[in-house]
């Protein structure tokens, strides 16, 4: 049973890691965008294998189907342009960020290196879920809790989220829909 | 050995966060520095998932958050590709490196 849980978690890593690095490195921006996609399509996986469905269901509906439509429309919208020229700055700026990128990669790493993968060890008291909690969740599913997180004790900001959003789709729509 | 703890899903959130601080970095493409930018916060979101199944399974804190910054990422995204057009039918261009003056 280990054994399957690290299996399903290397391949959904690879997925993520080399599906973002081709968002990053295409030459032709669609296969990026389809990059992303797939990438946030891994993420709701790597969510599920963390007992959070409801949140990998959000995941794909929010990013696998939104994000994804909105990136193509936005590619269509701006596509006058050769790719070649926009692909990516100067060198200089290359080594630049690849050298501070992975500086910070490797400094988190060395930091979290202590804290082993047993429980009680390290940077972080962690406690593993034990089985019958898992049991519970899955069985159940996370909805409910959820439901009753957001509208017991996250009241205030779920409500400030909402005018958020409603603040984002009209400011969204006055900036893009505006003819000159 | 095959055994999967926080540890992993840090190093892979750590990993995905780096790559869109790449991209950030590193892209022309204005499209290219939004996903970077969407990378990083769905990274974000593995750490508040990993942590809440390691750390308080059962109240679920962390799911809640990960609903938060995931509405507040798509606002973001929405706002970021209004401006975009607005930038692209005022210079002809998503060129990041030439937008410089809002002032037209």
């Amino acid at each position: 049973m280990e054994i399957i849980n690290f299996i399903i978690f290397i391949i959904l890593a690879g997925v993520i890691l080399s599906s973002a690095l081709v968002a990053v490195f295409a030459q032709n921006i669609v296969y990026s965008i389809l990059g992303a996609v797939v990438s946030f399509m891994s993420i709701a996986g790597i969510f599920f294998t963390l007992n959070a469905d409801f949140v990998g269901i959000a995941q794909i509906f929010v990013y696998g189907v939104g994000v994804s439509i909105l990136l193509a429309f936005a590619i269509m919208f701006t596509a006058k342009e050769q790719e070649k020229v926009l692909y990516l700055a100067n060198a200089g700026r290359i080594f630049l960020g690849l050298v501070f990128v992975s500086a910070l990669f490797f400094s988190i790493s060395c930091f979290i290196a202590p804290s082993s993968i047993k429980s009680n060890q390290g940077v972080f008291l962690t406690k593993d879920p034990t089985v019958s909690q898992i049991a519970l969740l899955q069985n159940n599913g996370t909805s409910k809790i959820i439901g009753k997180r957001l509208f017991c004790d996250y009241v205030l900001p779920f409500e400030l989220l909402s005018v958020l959003l409603l603040a984002g789709i009209v400011g969204a729509g006055y900036l893009a829909g505006k003819e000159k | 050995m095959f055994e999967i703890g926080l540890i992993h899903y840090i190093l892979l959130a750590t990993a995905l966060f780096c790559i869109g601080l790449l991209s950030v970095i590193v892209s022309k493409h204005l499209i290219r520095v939004l996903i970077g930018i969407e990378f990083m916060l769905n990274a974000v979101n593995i750490n508040l998932i990993a942590f809440s199944n390691y750390l308080d399974l059962g109240k679920l804190d962390g799911n809640v958050m990960a609903l938060f910054v995931m509405a507040i990422g798509v606002c973001e995204l929405a706002l970021g590709l209004a401006i975009l057009i607005l930038i692209f039918r005022r210079t002809q261009s998503v060129n990041a490196d030439e937008q410089n003056s809002f002032r037209g």
